[in-house]
């Protein structure tokens, strides 16, 4: 009989300074990542579905780690794989039916959006019944990383042996956003009033911080190039990436950053992460079981959550920084290191100012302190060669929205495999994070439990 | 400039009311004499429903940022483009900043050529689909132009 699909409980996210190295410590590892094919937008083919894109990952996960279907004991979900638009019913292009195709060529759930602009745990237990041994099945709110967090508080404490952690996005066509929602119309009757009414959008209540930003410590916008070069560089070497994957010819000059066009001035295209569709898993486990695996294990060192209130229509400069410093904090803090024990960082850059806020707030990574990135990124070598990389994931920005490169990226750089990424100083504690300063679940990963 | 036209609703047609007898209003909390703005159901701090209100402000602000908008997602502001969407801090009756934000596209003040930290003055604005006024606000005062660094 099928386990019951529990909720994540709020309290296994830590959200508080002062709860000391995380009891969990080193008791749960990563051994095994897949990634399904990429692609731009869905083709409308029940088989590139995000649905079928997570059986993909899944199956790939399981062939990376070494264990099999029925060595599966526990699986985390997150529901939701919206890039921006998930409008019901679609209008389905020629006039197919898009659900009645889906339900022909999978196992349905009770909620015929499934597999197409979500992907619950039902879903993949319908279509993936080789998961014979599940005792344990969670939907994690919002992203990879609290699903991350999920599976390993679930294997830490004894919930799930081998816990199999699934993230899928899908990504119709279609302008993002635009004309769309609250933005069409000649009125405005929902709460974007407050904003959208003044025809504002996506990316412009972090162009205004990161202008404050350039104001407050007196920099310019030209300083961030290097950061989005070097991303796209990274990017260019993920092999599981959509630009590594379908236009590997698209390396990007500091020239080619300043010249493109902008969004929200100070926020230009390249500033911004591409959606795409792509699927992601991973492979938790214990360190005792990790031992008959096929890959090293990378150990789940400490992890925590933040969460900032903006005072009032949007969050400003100062609460961004006041979130991303208290990241640090607590993840150090769960952690049990400081930021001189970093060997990479792999923060979230879902737009490149958002890096700059969450790398200073480590608090001395690089020795950088707030105010002082943009700085950095001008003067100092930060590329995997360096002897503090600096995203070498590439994020967002290098391989697409998916918020999960850097979290891939972390367990392969410990594992020594990330290829062309490789970082050249030994990997032995890295830091990911997705999404805001303000807003964001955090994971910091060891070669060792020590 | 062209704007969509807000549709007030119950908790928020105090403030579009005043906004049409050019007045600007921000919800506040008696208890706690806190204001909040976008206007909530019950007061952030406290919770308290009963206690909520609409305390008349000067209009007057200062700067907090800005971004230059060149890629709006609104159809009835694609030929205005590029345009100035600042944000402004609203200052209390003491001249401190009140803690709430609001929006402006500055009327007067030239694309990209926003100083920050500026002081303004609220103006209404007619929207066209409805004829509800919409507050806006002017530059008053100098500040610190950064459009040549960004």
């Amino acid at each position: 009989m099928a386990p019951e699909v529990q909720n994540m409980p709020a309290q296994w996210l830590r959200t508080q300074e002062g709860l000391g190295i995380w009891e969990g410590r080193g008791k749960s590892v990563a051994v095994g990542v897949g990634v399904s094919p990429t692609a731009r937008r869905w083709d409308s083919d029940p088989q590139t579905s995000v649905g079928a894109s997570a059986i993909i990952a899944a199956k790939r996960a399981m062939e990376d780690a070494g264990v099999t279907p029925d060595q599966v004991d526990g699986l985390v979900v997150v529901e939701s794989t919206t890039t921006g638009r998930f409008d019901w019913p679609q209008p389905w292009p020629d006039g197919r039916n898009i659900p009645a195709e889906m339900a022909a060529a999978f196992k349905p759930t009770a909620d015929e959006r499934d597999g197409i602009v979500q992907l619950s745990a039902q879903w993949i237990m319908n279509n993936m019944p080789e998961l014979t041994n599940l005792k344990f099945v969670m939907h994690a709110p919002g992203d990879t990383a609290p699903a991350l967090v999920a599976a390993a508080e679930a294997v830490t404490r004894g919930l799930s042996g081998v816990c199999l952690v699934i993230r899928g996005w899908h990504n119709f066509s279609g302008r993002y956003y635009v004309g769309q929602g609250a933005a069409r119309g000649d009125t405005i009757a929902t709460r974007e009033k407050w904003t959208t009414g003044w025809g504002v959008v996506g990316v412009y209540p972090e162009a205004t911080r990161f202008q404050r930003y350039l104001h407050k410590y007196g920099k310019r916008k030209e300083m961030l190039a290097n950061f989005v070069v070097n991303s796209k560089k990274n990017g260019l070497n993920f092999p599981e990436g959509f630009f590594a994957q379908h236009r590997p010819e698209d390396v990007i000059t500091k020239e080619d950053y300043l010249s493109t066009r902008w969004l929200a001035k100070p926020a230009n295209l390249f500033d911004a992460d591409m959606p795409i569709m792509a699927v992601s898993s991973f492979v938790v486990t214990t360190p005792e079981r990790a031992r008959d695996m096929k890959q090293k294990p990378v150990y789940i060192l400490g992890h925590c959550a933040t969460t900032i209130t903006p005072r009032s229509l949007q969050h400003t400069l100062e609460e961004e920084e006041e979130g991303a410093a208290r990241t640090g904090r607590l993840s150090q803090e769960a952690a049990g290191i400081s930021a001189k024990d970093l060997s990479f960082e792999n923060m979230y850059d879902g737009y490149g100012m958002f890096h700059v806020i969450h790398l200073e707030g480590l608090g001395g990574y690089a020795g950088i302190q707030r105010g002082e990135a943009l700085d950095y990124f001008e003067n100092e070598d930060f590329s995997t060669q360096s002897r503090y990389p600096i995203s070498p994931s590439g994020g967002n920005i290098g391989s697409g929205r998916t918020r999960f490169w850097l979290h891939i990226d972390s367990i392969q750089q410990i594992q020594g495999r990330a290829g062309a990424r490789q970082i050249r100083y030994p990997a032995e504690v890295g830091i990911s994070c997705a999404t805001f300063p303000y807003s964001g679940v955090c994971l910091v990963w060891g070669v060792s439990p020590d | 400039m062209p704007k969509q036209s807000p549709i007030p609703d119950e908790l928020d047609k105090p403030f579009w009311d005043a906004c049409n007898q050019e007045r600007l209003v921000i919800q506040h909390c008696r208890a706690c004499d806190r204001l909040q703005h976008p206007p909530e159901n019950a007061c952030a701090q406290c919770g308290s429903r009963d206690n909520l209100g609409w305390k008349e402000m000067s209009g007057r602000g200062i700067i907090y940022s800005y971004a230059v908008m060149h890629d709006t997602n609104v159809p009835l502001l694609f030929d205005d483009q590029p345009f100035n969407a600042a944000v402004i801090s609203l200052l209390d009756d003491s001249g401190n900043d009140s803690g709430i934000k609001l929006l402006s596209h500055l009327p007067g003040t030239p694309v990209d050529q926003v100083p920050m930290d500026a002081p303004v003055q609220v103006v209404f604005e007619t929207t066209k689909a409805t004829g509800q006024k919409v507050p806006e606000f002017r530059v008053v005062g100098p500040g610190t132009l950064i459009g040549d660094r960004s």
